[in-house]
C-alpha cells in the first residue's frame, strides 16, 4: 500500500510530497497514538502546511504536544528542534486564521510562549491576552504564573496597552515591570500615565512613588474621600444613617425588642451601635452619634468599649487623613481606653491612603515604648498595622518589631499578637524576612501560657498573612513554626500553607486540607486510636464519661473545638485557596455542604465563615440559604458564625434578603445577648457605607486580588472561630481591620484633562465570560443604563454608551479618566 | 563679621489649610518654633504634634535641637492638633444595664419580667399570682409575715411558699418553675389537687384560686409594713383588698317590714352579666343588688326582700370578678345534672373606673369635694376663655357644693387612700379565660409595667411578651378570644 510505496522511494521532492499525503491520511486513517500524521509531516515539506485544511493543523498541533511531552520526559531528552520548526509555521497560521486560542495552547506545550509576541497585532492582542489572563488561574506552580503574565504584559506592552500591563504587573506583584510600564506611558501619554496612577492607587500599590508629586498624589488616594462624598451626594444618600435606621425594629413581627426604649443603656448593645454606626457610615465624614459637637455618645460605651467607640471615628472619617485627624485629637488627652480608640482612630483613618508626611508614622511610635498603658500599646500597633496595611514601609518594621520581640516577664500577650497582626497587615504578601524572623523567633520563645492565650491566634494570622500568595516560598518558616512545641503549632502551619497558596486554585493543597478536616480527633487533639492510652484505659473513660452531666459533655465538646482549630483553619484555608476561580470555588462550596453533614465541630464551625470568605460581598442565593439555615444551629458558636458569614457575603450590598433574615435572627435572639451582638454587627457590614463600599479583595475585573484586604478579612475570620474570646469579649476592635477591605464600589469618571467629574451614560450588566469565543461577543447582558457615577455589584461589568468619550483604560472600575474622541466635537456641532 | 544664621521658607500643613512660606529661624529653637505654629494656628504648643519627614523622627519635642537639620526652602512640615476643648465626660455616669441585678432590671424594664412554668394545668395560678406580683404592698407583707419556721401551718407554709416564688422571680431574667409552690398549694387546697379521669390535674377556676389563697393567707398576714398600716383591719389582705359594704335589706312586699341594714367585709365587687350589661359598671351595679326570699315578721311568711349593697370604705386595691361562669341545670338531660357554663358577651371596661355610683352616701360625700374641686378645675380652665360674669355664678354653685361636702375635711375614703381621691381606680392587672368552661380553656395573665403609660406584659405561663393598652381594651369578650375574668384596680392618685 501507501505507506509500503513511501518506504521504498528514494528521498526526492516526489517522496516529500507523498510524506505530506501520508500525513494527512494519517490524521483519520492511522492508528490511535502513532503520531504518524506528524511522523509524516516530518519528512516531508515543512511549509505552507494551511494548504491542507484547519482540521489537519488542529490533529497536527496535537500531535505535536504529545510528541514533545514524549520526546522531553524521554531518557535521555530527545531534541525537538524539527518539532519547534513546525511549531513556527502553525502558529502563524492560526494567528492569521482566528484560532489564536490553540496557537497559545500549541506554545504553552511546547515551552515556547515567547514566540508569541512575534505573531501577535492590533487584531488579535486582545483575545491571545485575555486567554493567558484566563490561563494564569489553572496554573499551579508560581513560576509558571510569572511567565505566563509576563508574556502577557510584553504583548500589552508592546501594543501600548500600557494600563492593561500595568494591571498585569500588578497581578504578578513585579514592581520592575510596574515601573517599566509607568515610565513608557509617561513618555507616551500624560494622560494614560494618569490614569494608572489611579489604579496604583486603587490597588494600594504604595511601594511605587514618582517624581511628580500630582501623579503622586494620585496613587496615594489623596482625594478618594472627596470622590466618595461626590458619590454619596450624587445618589442622596449623604444624610447621616443611626444604628436605628439599620435595625429597623418596627419591621420586625414580634414587639420583644421594646425594651430598646427602656431608658437604660446596654454596654453590649451600645458597643453593637458604636460598631453599626461606624461601618454604616464608613468614610461620609459626618454621622449622628459620633461627629456632632458636644456628642456623649462616647461615654455610653463601658470600660474598653470605648476604644472601639473612639476609634470609630477614624470609619467615619475614613480616608479624610487632614481634617480626620484634626478631629479626632481632642480624644487622645482622655483616660487610657480614650486614648487607645484614638490611637486606633488615627491608624483607621489613614488606611487605604497614603500621606506624604506619614502622620501616623509620626505619632504612633512614641505610644508603643515600654511603660505606657498595654491598651495604648496595643492600639497603637493595630493603628499602625491598618495606617500601612499593603504600604511596606520599613521604618513600620522597626516600629514594631521591638514590641514583638519582647520576652519580659511583663510582655503582654495581646500587645505582641497585636503587634505580630500589625506587621502581617503591613507586610501582607512580601514574605518579609526581618518580619517573618521576628515572628517566628517570639513563637518559638513564648511560654505554654502565652500560646495558651485566644489571642495568640492572631501572632499565626499576623505569620500567615505575610506569605499571602508567596507558594513554597513559605516553606522554610513552616518548617521552623512546626518546632514549636504547642498545639497552637499545628494552627499556625496550616494558615501559613494556606495563605501562601491564597487564590491560587492549587488543587493539590486544597486535598491535603481535605484530609486534615476529615479527621476525627479525641479531645485532645489526637488523632483517633492514636493517643498513648491503650483500648482499656479508654474503655474506662467512656464510662466516665457516661456518668459526666450533659453541661459538662458539652464544655467538653466546646473545647475539643478549641483544640482542633488547625481543623477549622484548614476549612477556612480551601475558601481561600479557591476563593479567586469560579470552578475550584464551586467545587469547594460543594465540599462545604459534605463537610457541613460529617465534621467535627470544629470543622463544621468554620463552614459558614469559610463560605463567607470565599464570597465576601457577593451575596448569592445558594450561599445565602446554606448560612441562613445555620443561624439556628444547636451549636451557638455555629449559629453566631454563621450569623457573622451572613453579615460578610453581603458586607456594603443592602440586601435586602439579608436585611429581612437578620431582622427575623435579631427578635429570635432579642434575649440572648451574644448572639444579638453579632446580628447587630452583621447588619452593620450589610449596611457599611450605606451599600456604596465592597469588601470584595477581588477587583479590576476580578483579576486582581488585594492582599491586604485578605488579610484584614482573614484577622476577622480567625476571631469568629472563637467569638466568645476575642470580639465577644475585649478584643472587638479588631472589627476595624476589616476597614483594609473597604473600598467604593463605584465607577466615577472624571475629564481627563481637568479632573474634573464628568457625566456620562455607561452600561452596566452582569459580566459575560468571553475566553475563547469567536469574534466580538457581548461583555456583559442583562444591562442597564445608566449616567456616572454609578454602583457595581460584585459581578458587574460597565461599559461606556457613548460616542463622545474613550475611556482610558479598559476595566471600568473605581475612577475612570475620560478623554472626548477626536471628532466627536465636531459631530454635536 | 558676623554670620547670620539662616532662616528657611517652609511649606506647613495643617488640618485643611496649607500655609507656604512659613519663616523659621532653626535657631530660636523648638519651643519658639511651636510657639510661632500658635500664633499661626491657635494650637497651643502642648497640642501640637509637629512631624517633618526627613527632620526629625515621630513628633517634634520641646528639647530638639532645630540647627544642624537637613532645612531646605520649601520643605513640608506637617502639624496635627486642634484647639477646640477636649471633650469632658458627663457628669452623670451612664449606668449600664449589665451593671444592674436581675431585679433592677426587671424594675427599669431592661429584661421582660420571668414567666411562670406550667405544671399541669396551674396557668389560672400563674396569670393570678403574677397579677398578685404588681401589688409592691403586698410584696411586703409576705416579708414582714412573722415566719417562725415550725412548719404544720398551712398559712405559714403558704406564705412562705409564695415569698420564695417571688424571691426567684426577682431574681431571674427567663422564667421560673414554681415547683414548691404548686406542691404547697396543692397540700393546702385539696381541691387545686383533683385529676382529671385520664390522670392529669384539672383545670381549675382562678377567682376560686384567688379567694382561697387570700383567705388562707389572711390569718398569716398580721404584721404592719413599713409602706402600709391596717388601721383597724386585722391583716394584710383585708388592709390592701378589703372593701367594706353597707348592706340594705328592703321587703318588696311589705314597706311595714323594717329595712335591716348592716356593713359586711368582701375581697371583690362582683359583676353580674344578663343580656343587657354591656359594660362592666353595668354589671357591678346589678351584682351590688340582689333579690332573696325570707322570713318577714311582720308578714309571718318568707317573702321577697331587695338587698342593696354600698361601698363605705374602699380598698387601695379593688378586685372586679365578672361571673362568667354559671351551672346551668339540664333536668331533660340523661344524667339529669348540668353543664358548666360560661358567657362570651362581651362586657366592655376601660382601664379606669369610677365607682363613686357604688359607694354608700357617707363615702360619697367624702369623694364629692375633690370631685367638684377636679370639676370646677376644669370648668375653670374652659371658662377661662369665656366672660368672667358666669363664671361666678358658677362659682358660687361650686362652692356650696364644696361646702356641703367638705362637711368632715378628716373623713378618710379608706386605708391607703391618697387624701383628695376622687374615686377614679386605674387598671393594672387582668386575668383572663379563654375557653367554654371554667374546668378547661386557658388563663393569662396580664400586668401593667411599672412606671409606663401604655405599655403591658401578658404572661402567658412561661412566655411573657409586651402589649399595649389598647391590646388590654380588645379583651372584653365576646368570640373564643381570651376575656377578661379577675380586673385588678388600684386607687389613682
Amino acid at each position: 500500500d501507501l505507506k509500503a510505496f513511501y518506504h521504498d522511494l528514494k528521498a526526492s521532492a516526489f517522496k516529500r510530497s507523498v510524506a505530506d499525503v501520508l500525513s494527512v491520511l494519517g490524521m483519520t486513517m492511522a492508528e490511535e497514538g502513532s503520531r504518524e500524521c506528524l511522523h509524516f509531516k516530518l519528512e516531508g515539506n515543512p511549509a505552507e502546511l494551511g494548504v491542507w485544511g484547519h482540521e489537519f493543523i488542529r490533529a497536527l498541533s496535537g500531535e505535536i504536544s504529545q510528541e514533545y511531552v514524549a520526546r522531553t520526559t524521554a531518557t535521555p531528552p530527545e531534541a525537538t528542534k524539527d518539532l519547534i520548526v513546525l511549531v513556527d509555521v502553525i502558529v502563524p497560521f492560526q494567528m492569521k486564521h482566528n484560532s489564536e486560542i490553540e496557537a497559545v495552547d500549541l506554545l504553552l506545550e511546547v515551552n515556547e510562549l515567547d514566540k508569541l509576541l512575534d505573531y501577535v497585532d492590533q487584531a488579535n492582542y486582545e483575545r491571545v491576552c485575555l486567554y493567558l489572563l484566563r490561563f494564569g488561574e489553572y496554573l499551579i506552580a508560581l513560576e509558571d504564573l510569572q511567565n505566563v503574565m509576563g508574556v502577557a504584559f510584553k504583548i500589552y506592552f508592546a501594543e501600548r496597552k500600557y494600563p492593561d500591563a500595568l494591571r498585569v504587573a500588578m497581578r504578578i506583584n513585579d514592581l520592575s515591570l510596574v515601573e517599566k510600564a509607568m515610565a513608557e506611558a509617561r513618555k507616551k501619554d500624560p494622560l494614560v500615565h494618569k490614569q494608572m496612577a489611579l489604579m496604583l492607587g486603587a490597588n494600594k500599590y504604595f511601594s511605587y512613588n514618582e517624581d511628580d508629586d500630582s501623579v503622586n498624589r494620585l496613587i496615594s488616594n489623596e482625594d478618594l474621600w472627596e470622590h466618595f462624598q461626590s458619590l454619596a451626594r450624587e445618589l442622596n444618600v449623604e444624610e447621616a444613617k443611626t444604628p436605628a435606621d439599620v435595625y429597623k425594629s418596627h419591621l420586625s413581627e414580634s414587639s420583644s425588642l421594646v425594651r430598646e426604649a427602656a431608658h437604660v443603656e446596654s454596654a453590649r448593645q451600645n458597643l453593637a451601635s458604636t460598631f453599626v454606626n461606624g461601618f454604616v457610615n464608613v468614610g461620609f465624614q459626618k454621622d449622628a452619634l459620633m461627629t456632632p459637637p458636644d456628642s456623649k455618645w462616647l461615654y455610653k460605651n463601658k470600660d474598653h468599649c470605648m476604644i472601639s467607640a473612639a476609634a470609630s471615628l477614624g470609619m467615619i472619617l475614613l480616608w479624610n487623613v487632614n481634617e480626620g485627624m484634626s478631629q479626632i485629637d481632642k480624644y487622645l488627652y482622655s483616660t487610657d481606653f480614650i486614648k487607645a480608640g484614638a490611637l486606633l482612630a488615627l491608624g483607621v483613618v489613614n488606611c487605604g491612603v497614603r500621606d506624604e508626611v506619614d502622620p501616623a508614622l509620626g505619632l504612633l511610635p512614641e505610644h508603643l515604648e515600654d511603660g505606657k498603658p498595654d491598651s495604648v500599646r496595643m492600639t497603637a500597633a493595630l493603628g499602625l498595622g491598618l495606617a500601612y496595611a499593603g504600604n511596606p514601609k520599613e521604618q513600620v518594621a522597626e516600629s514594631l518589631i521591638p514590641v514583638v520581640a519582647d520576652t519580659s516577664s511583663k510582655a503582654n500577650m495581646e500587645v505582641i499578637s497585636i503587634a505580630c497582626l500589625a506587621l502581617g497587615l503591613v507586610f501582607a504578601g512580601t514574605a518579609n524576612e526581618d518580619v517573618c524572623m521576628a515572628i517566628a523567633q517570639r513563637m518559638m520563645e513564648a511560654s505554654e501560657a502565652e500560646l495558651d492565650q485566644p489571642i495568640a491566634k492572631m501572632m499565626c494570622v499576623g505569620l500567615g498573612v505575610l506569605f499571602l500568595g508567596a507558594q513554597d516560598n513559605a516553606e522554610a518558616t513552616i518548617e521552623v513554626i512546626k518546632t514549636v512545641e504547642h498545639k497552637i503549632s499545628k494552627f499556625a502551619v496550616v494558615v501559613i500553607e494556606t495563605c501562601a497558596y491564597a487564590g491560587s486554585g492549587n488543587v493539590l493543597q486544597v486535598q491535603k486540607l481535605m484530609h486534615l478536616c476529615a479527621e476525627h480527633l479525641d479531645a485532645n487533639g489526637n488523632r483517633e486510636g492514636e493517643g498513648s492510652e491503650d483500648k482499656e484505659a479508654k474503655d474506662d473513660e467512656e464510662k466516665q464519661e457516661e456518668e459526666v452531666s450533659e453541661e459538662e459533655k458539652e464544655k467538653k465538646k466546646q473545647e475539643a473545638a478549641l483544640n482542633a482549630m488547625h481543623q477549622s483553619a484548614a476549612v477556612i484555608g480551601i475558601a481561600l485557596i479557591t476563593m479567586n476561580e469560579s470552578i475550584g470555588r464551586e467545587m469547594a462550596q460543594r465540599t462545604f455542604q459534605h463537610l457541613l453533614q460529617y465534621g467535627d465541630l470544629a470543622v463544621r464551625r468554620a463552614v459558614p465563615l469559610a463560605m463567607a470568605m470565599s464570597s465576601i460581598s457577593n451575596p448569592e442565593f445558594a450561599i445565602i440559604d446554606v448560612l441562613s439555615k445555620l443561624t439556628h444551629d444547636a451549636d451557638v458558636g455555629t449559629a453566631m458564625a454563621a450569623i457573622f458569614s451572613l453579615g460578610l457575603i453581603g458586607a456594603g450590598t443592602n440586601n435586602s434578603r439579608i436585611a429581612q433574615l437578620l431582622r427575623s435572627l435579631a427578635s429570635f435572639y432579642a434575649k440572648d445577648a451574644n448572639p444579638l451582638f453579632v446580628v447587630r454587627l452583621a447588619q452593620g457590614l450589610l449596611h457599611a457605607g450605606k451599600g456604596l463600599v465592597t469588601m470584595a479583595p477581588a477587583h479590576s475585573d476580578r483579576t486582581l486580588m488585594s492582599y491586604p484586604a485578605v488579610a484584614g478579612i482573614l484577622a476577622v475570620v480567625y476571631c469568629c472561630l472563637d467569638l466568645k474570646s476575642t470580639l465577644l469579649a475585649k478584643h472587638h476592635y479588631l472589627m476595624y481591620t476589616l476597614v483594609c477591605a473597604i473600598r467604593p464600589r463605584m465607577l466615577m469618571t472624571l475629564d481627563a484633562d481637568s479632573m474634573e467629574p464628568v457625566q456620562v451614560k455607561v452600561r452596566v450588566g452582569q459580566a459575560v465570560e468571553t475566553v475563547g469565543q469567536a469574534g466580538r461577543p457581548k461583555t456583559i447582558t442583562g444591562f442597564q443604563t445608566h449616567s456616572t457615577p454609578v454602583l457595581l455589584g460584585h459581578s458587574d461589568r460597565a461599559e461606556l454608551a457613548t460616542d463622545e468619550y474613550e475611556a482610558l483604560t479598559t476595566v471600568l472600575e473605581g475612577i475612570v479618566l475620560l478623554k472626548k474622541k477626536q471628532g466627536s466635537t465636531a459631530m454635536e456641532t | 563679621a558676623a554670620r547670620r544664621l539662616p532662616t528657611f521658607g517652609i511649606k506647613l500643613k495643617w488640618n485643611k489649610q496649607v500655609f507656604e512660606n512659613v519663616e523659621v529661624d532653626p535657631s530660636k529653637g523648638a519651643q519658639a518654633f511651636k510657639e510661632q505654629l500658635y500664633q499661626l494656628t491657635g494650637v497651643p504648643p502642648e497640642r501640637q504634634k509637629v512631624m517633618a519627614k526627613g527632620l526629625w523622627k515621630g513628633t517634634l519635642k520641646d528639647d530638639q535641637e532645630l540647627t544642624g537639620l537637613d532645612w531646605t526652602d520649601g520643605v513640608l512640615v506637617a502639624m496635627m492638633g486642634s484647639s477646640t476643648g477636649i471633650p469632658k465626660p458627663p457628669t452623670e455616669k451612664t449606668v449600664f444595664v449589665e451593671d444592674l441585678s436581675t431585679s433592677e432590671k426587671q424594675k427599669v424594664a431592661a429584661v421582660d419580667p420571668p414567666g411562670l412554668v406550667n405544671l399541669g394545668n396551674t396557668c389560672y395560678m400563674n396569670a393570678t399570682v403574677q397579677c398578685l406580683r404588681a401589688v409592691p404592698e403586698f410584696r411586703e407583707a409576705l416579708e414582714v409575715a412573722p415566719i417562725t419556721g415550725a412548719g404544720g401551718d398551712t398559712a405559714e407554709a403558704m406564705t412562705v411558699a409564695l415569698r420564695d416564688l417571688y424571691k426567684d422571680m426577682d431574681r431571674s431574667d427567663e422564667y421560673v418553675t414554681p415547683s414548691r409552690f404548686v406542691q404547697t398549694m396543692r397540700l393546702t387546697f385539696p381541691q387545686f389537687a383533683q385529676t382529671t379521669p385520664k390522670g392529669g390535674f384539672a383545670q381549675q377556676d382562678a377567682d376560686e384560686f384567688f379567694n382561697e389563697l387570700l383567705s388562707v393567707m389572711s390569718s398569716f398576714l398580721v404584721e404592719q409594713g413599713k409602706e402600709f398600716k391596717f388601721e383597724g383591719k386585722r391583716n394584710a389582705v383585708e388592709a390592701l383588698f378589703g372593701i367594706d359594704m353597707s348592706t340594705e335589706m328592703r321587703c318588696i312586699e311589705s314597706d311595714d317590714e323594717p329595712v335591716t341594714r348592716g356593713t359586711d367585709l368582701q375581697r371583690r365587687l362582683q359583676c353580674n352579666i344578663t343580656s343587657d350589661t354591656v359594660t362592666l359598671e353595668q354589671g357591678i351595679q346589678l351584682g351590688l343588688e340582689s333579690e332573696l326570699e325570707k322570713n318577714a315578721s311582720t308578714l309571718g311568711r318568707n317573702a321577697l326582700f331587695k338587698q342593696t349593697r354600698r361601698i363605705r370604705k374602699l380598698p387601695k386595691y379593688l378586685t372586679v370578678q365578672e361571673n362568667r361562669f354559671f351551672w346551668k341545670r339540664t333536668p331533660e338531660s340523661r344524667d339529669h345534672q348540668g353543664v358548666n357554663c360560661k358567657i362570651l358577651k362581651s362586657v366592655k371596661f376601660s382601664t379606669t373606673l369610677d365607682i363613686f355610683d357604688f359607694c354608700d352616701e357617707e363615702l360619697q360625700k367624702v369623694l364629692k369635694g375633690p370631685r367638684d374641686e377636679h370639676l370646677r378645675d376644669k370648668m375653670g380652665r374652659k371658662q377661662a376663655a369665656k366672660d368672667g360674669d358666669a363664671m361666678e355664678e358658677d362659682d358660687e354653685e361650686l362652692q356650696a357644693a364644696l361646702r356641703m361636702s367638705m362637711a368632715d375635711p378628716d373623713a378618710s375614703a379608706g386605708i391607703g387612700i391618697p387624701p383628695g381621691f376622687r374615686g377614679i381606680y386605674e387598671l393594672f392587672g387582668v386575668v383572663t379565660h379563654k375557653g367554654r368552661a371554667s374546668d378547661s380553656g386557658h388563663y393569662i395573665g396580664w400586668v401593667k409595667q411599672d412606671g409606663k403609660e401604655d405599655d403591658w406584659v401578658c404572661f402567658d405561663d412561661e412566655t411573657a411578651s409586651h402589649c399595649k393598652t389598647e391590646d388590654i381594651l380588645l379583651l372584653s369578650g365576646g368570640g373564643d378570644r381570651s376575656m377578661c375574668y379577675l380586673c385588678f384596680y388600684r386607687a389613682k392618685e
